[in-house]
């Protein structure tokens, strides 16, 4: 089938929480492909990436119609087959290097340690070949270092270099750059960029820098508040945004483009209608439509790039009234 | 024009475990009456150092800090207090920056009473004055910071900030952790304060694009050291310093900068060398004397200050 | 429904300190040798004691002596603790050290041992456990204010407010006293039913309180020559301390569980 990733109406309750944080969500992604999810906090963006792992646990109720990664059923799989699952066809790298490795442990024995114990040495001998191919100088010794003998750059790459034991067929990124400095940022994110290229990965990216987006990923999907407002190729929805949301968001970034020292765009009011479209309180061309008929994602005239989804009643013409400042 | 406040040779070193760490070296900086200076730099850079030092936070090692052409050192007791009334911090992580026990208005009302400034009834009148030029409503007044969201607070802690009327507002980090929307109008609203106060903002982050949208002029920060200090069209239509234009292409949205970018893998932070400059380990175009010659923070043409041994030869 | 039997038991704790008079039924030091060591009837709750006394009574008066006494040793080592542990931690360096050695000193002072010096050279009085008590319980408080006040004050609220142009003394009362008392009351609390242990201790052992003083300690340890001829005299009593004793021990716990 091709699709390394296949995801169909995927729902996540958190317990005691009146309204899903994620809804009806549906993607897939392919082989060799690369598709980043890009919202700001609360948007859902990250409990769909743990929901898709299966990493949630009890805290949150999880429904779907499917959910196969590299070829797995991961909905009805029992834990421990998750488990082989994720540690042989998934590669994860998360958000901050600091809190995601154990201090009390040197760096090799963490990572070896969900495999076999007769393929630790095999192991070892991987992850160290992985860490030279990720930048990291003298691997055979840095291996068995503790955490805290390693900048938080280096580290995140260990965490790359770990992600990839075990040639797994797709790695799940969460704001892998984000708590690092930009240097540190542009050399991994070139990084990630050959890896994928050489190992045939696929990437899903989860990320609220659009900049950071825009260079790693193909496809982008844009959510708030629980559901996807907007997919489609990265390229064509950065130039030709059509959500309310997206182009908006877009608009209140600075950047080297635009003039200086002007107001960026904002919005007054917060949150999230009841009823309806999400969007629609802070919706600058919200009709009463928008307030009482949640918008379906349909599709859009695409650019040629790729299909483009947009889930909003007035994406005919929202580019038309809303001017995208740049 | 004079400087509002002047920072000259400053010099401040840490004793950490794994060494001496000298988070400010020779730094010079000016800041003028109702202008915003960026303070770019990564972590390690020294930037908050210099924040915390001007804040009184921090001592000195040495150097000098002139606010109003005055020496701090030499002033009174009375007149340091005098002095922190006019410079008031702006940071990082909202909700921490405020007391969680005491109320929204407990929190705006303190620069007031710790600087002598009006009597009860005035004080509160105040105090709900700065929440509407801030943007937020008489209810929350008496709220507690746990009952609001992070863009609210941080209007909070801008307004608490203006409560005494300072001339000079350092705000380190200050949009950081704030959402890509809420952080929009938080600038904004610094932008009002500009404009509208004519307060002068230090304004300290490691992302460039929020700094450029903001500042009149950028001084760039590299291990403790200036690297550069130009306006802020001027910085990015023709960075100097090998550092700045290493920064910014890893910060450009576009590739076609890539020439320009640093191959950075093998470096290690315990690399950065104690005397000459300490970007040459990293600098494609360091030549030895970059790592003898004694760094000097010179102006090189009107408002254009740069560390760089070879600034005139590196100049196209 | 706990929480309200707990706040039911404070406040029958109250009246039992602060108005004993309104429960007991008799005169706690009416001697009625004929009457004495009867088992517990409705003239006399908890029977008589080898003089003939109302048991209750003594109990009741007791508690203004026992609970009384336990909560002023809480209330000054706590207090006075708290005061060395703000200052040592909040100003640090040189101070820290001497004020820390001399916790240190008194930490490792074994309060009984205390009390037996202290009764030997002021007399074996109520006066000279408590002093013992308090010299040897204001320790903990130091120790934990200081701990407390040194994270605290690395907080950026505490930051901005030096920033601001706050001094030291109006930061400490404003800002660091405020967030280290809570920890300080929950353990003030779980402390009261402790001390109580530890004082009629001391009274039982006959170090503290002397008779003819209805003081729980003495009076257990009195009683302990009569456990075969009148269980009552040891055994009730002793349930009301452990009652007591508990109710502290819950409100201290609760408190400690109890979220801001």
């Amino acid at each position: 089938m091709g699709a390394v990733l296949s995801v169909d109406s995927l729902r996540v309750h958190y317990h005691g929480t009146e309204r899903p944080a994620v809804s009806d969500i549906s993607f897939d992604i392919q082989e060799s492909e690369s598709l980043a999810i890009v919202g700001e906090s609360g948007s859902g963006k990250t409990t769909t990436a743990m929901a898709l792992l299966r990493l949630l646990g009890p805290v949150a109720d999880i429904s779907a119609k499917r959910l196969v990664l590299a070829g797995q059923d991961f909905l009805n799989a029992t834990p421990g087959e998750l488990r082989s699952f994720r540690r042989d066809l998934i590669g994860t790298v998360f958000q901050d290097p600091t809190a995601n490795w154990n201090h009390a442990r040197r760096i090799g024995d963490q990572v070896v340690q969900p495999f076999a114990r007769d393929e630790h040495e095999k192991r070892r001998v991987e992850f160290i070949d992985y860490m030279e191919r990720v930048g990291i100088d003298r691997a055979s010794v840095r291996i068995d270092q503790y955490p805290h003998n390693l900048s938080g750059g280096m580290l995140q790459r260990a965490m790359i270099a770990g992600a990839l034991l075990g040639s797994p067929r797709l790695l799940v990124a969460d704001e892998p750059t984000s708590a690092l400095d930009v240097t540190v940022q542009a050399d991994l994110i070139s990084l990630l960029k050959d890896l994928i290229r050489e190992h045939q990965l696929s990437l899903l990216l989860i990320s609220h820098n659009l900049a950071v987006v825009s260079q790693i990923a193909t496809r982008l999907i844009v959510m708030y508040s629980g559901s996807v407002v907007e997919a489609g190729p990265t390229k064509d929805i950065l130039e030709n945004p059509r959500h309310p949301y997206t182009i908006n968001l877009i608009s209140s970034i600075p950047s080297v483009k635009r003039a200086r020292k002007v107001p960026l765009y904002t919005t007054r009011s917060q949150g999230t209608s009841a009823t309806g479209c999400a969007y629609a309180s802070r919706c600058p061309i919200a009709i009463d439509t928008c307030k009482s008929l949640v918008p379906a994602l349909s599709p859009n005239p695409n650019s040629g790039l790729g299909p483009r989804m947009v889930a909003c009643h007035r994406h005919d013409e929202s580019s038309n009234l809303i001017q995208v400042q740049r | 024009m004079s400087a509002l406040l002047e920072i000259k040779n400053l010099n401040k070193s840490f004793s950490l475990k794994i060494g001496e760490v000298k988070a400010c070296r020779n730094v010079n900086l000016q800041i003028h009456a109702g202008e915003v200076v960026g303070l770019v730099g990564e972590s390690g850079s020294g930037k908050s150092t210099v924040a915390n030092i001007i804040l009184g936070l921090e001592s000195i090692d040495s150097g000098t800090i002139e606010f109003d052409g005055r020496d701090l050192n030499e002033l009174l007791i009375h007149d340091q207090r005098a002095f922190r009334r006019q410079v008031q911090p702006v940071f990082q992580q909202p909700l921490l920056a405020l007391n969680s026990r005491r109320t929204i208005g407990w929190s705006l009302q303190e620069p007031l009473i710790v600087h002598g400034i009006g009597d009860k009834h005035s004080r509160k009148e105040r105090a709900l004055e700065l929440l509407d030029q801030v943007g937020l409503s008489k209810e929350h007044f008496d709220r507690l910071p746990r009952q609001m969201s992070g863009g609210q607070l941080q209007r909070v802690n801008i307004a608490r900030a203006l409560a005494v009327n300072p001339k000079l507002l350092i705000c380190d980090e200050a949009v950081s952790a704030l959402d890509v929307s809420v952080q929009a109008q938080i600038i904004n609203l610094f932008l009002e304060v500009q404009q509208k106060l004519g307060v002068a903002l230090l304004f300290i982050s490691h992302d460039l694009e929020v700094v450029r949208h903001i500042s009149d002029r950028i001084a760039v920060m590299y291990a403790g050291t200036i690297c550069e200090v130009a306006a802020t069209d001027e910085i990015f239509a023709s960075p100097i310093h090998p550092y700045t234009r290493a920064l910014l292409a890893a910060s450009s949205l576009d590739q076609s900068n890539q020439s320009r970018a640093l191959d950075l893998t093998k470096f290690r932070k315990e690399e950065i060398p104690n005397h000459g400059c300490p970007f040459a380990p990293r600098c494609s175009f360091a030549r030895e004397l970059c790592n003898e010659a004694i760094l000097i923070q010179e102006t090189i043409a009107t408002g254009r200050e740069i560390s760089c041994a070879r600034a005139h030869e590196i100049r196209e | 429904m706990k929480r309200a039997l707990v706040l039911l038991a404070l406040a029958l704790i109250s009246v039992l300190v602060l108005f004993p008079s309104l429960l007991a039924t008799h005169d706690p030091f009416a001697l009625d040798v004929i009457n004495r060591l009867k088992p517990p009837s409705s003239a006399h709750f908890f029977g008589t004691d080898e003089a003939g006394r109302d048991i209750f009574s003594r109990v009741v008066h007791g508690a203004r002596i026992t609970i009384g006494s336990s909560l002023s040793i809480v209330a000054c080592a706590a207090i006075f603790g708290a005061l060395i542990g703000a200052i040592a931690g909040w100003f640090g360096g040189r101070i820290d050290s001497y004020l820390m050695r001399i916790v240190d000193v008194f930490l490792a002072f074994p309060y009984l041992v205390l009390a037996m010096a202290l009764a030997a050279s002021i007399g074996r009085n109520m006066g000279s456990s408590i002093l013992a008590l308090i010299l040897v319980w204001w320790p903990g408080y130091a120790r934990m204010v200081r701990g407390q006040v040194l994270s605290i004050k690395n907080e950026l609220f505490v930051k901005a407010s030096r920033a601001i142009g706050t001094n030291s003394s109006r930061i400490l009362r404003w800002h660091v006293i405020p967030h280290a008392s809570r920890p300080i009351v929950v353990r003030a609390t779980l402390d009261i039913g402790y001390v109580i242990i530890a004082l009629t201790g001391l009274s039982f052992l006959g170090l503290g309180a002397q008779n003819p003083s209805p003081e729980w300690g003495l009076l257990i340890s009195n009683a302990k020559a009569y456990v075969l001829f009148g269980w009552w005299y040891s055994v009730l009593p002793g349930l009301v301390l452990v009652c007591v004793v508990g109710v502290f021990v819950i409100l201290g716990d609760r408190l400690s569980k109890e979220r801001e």
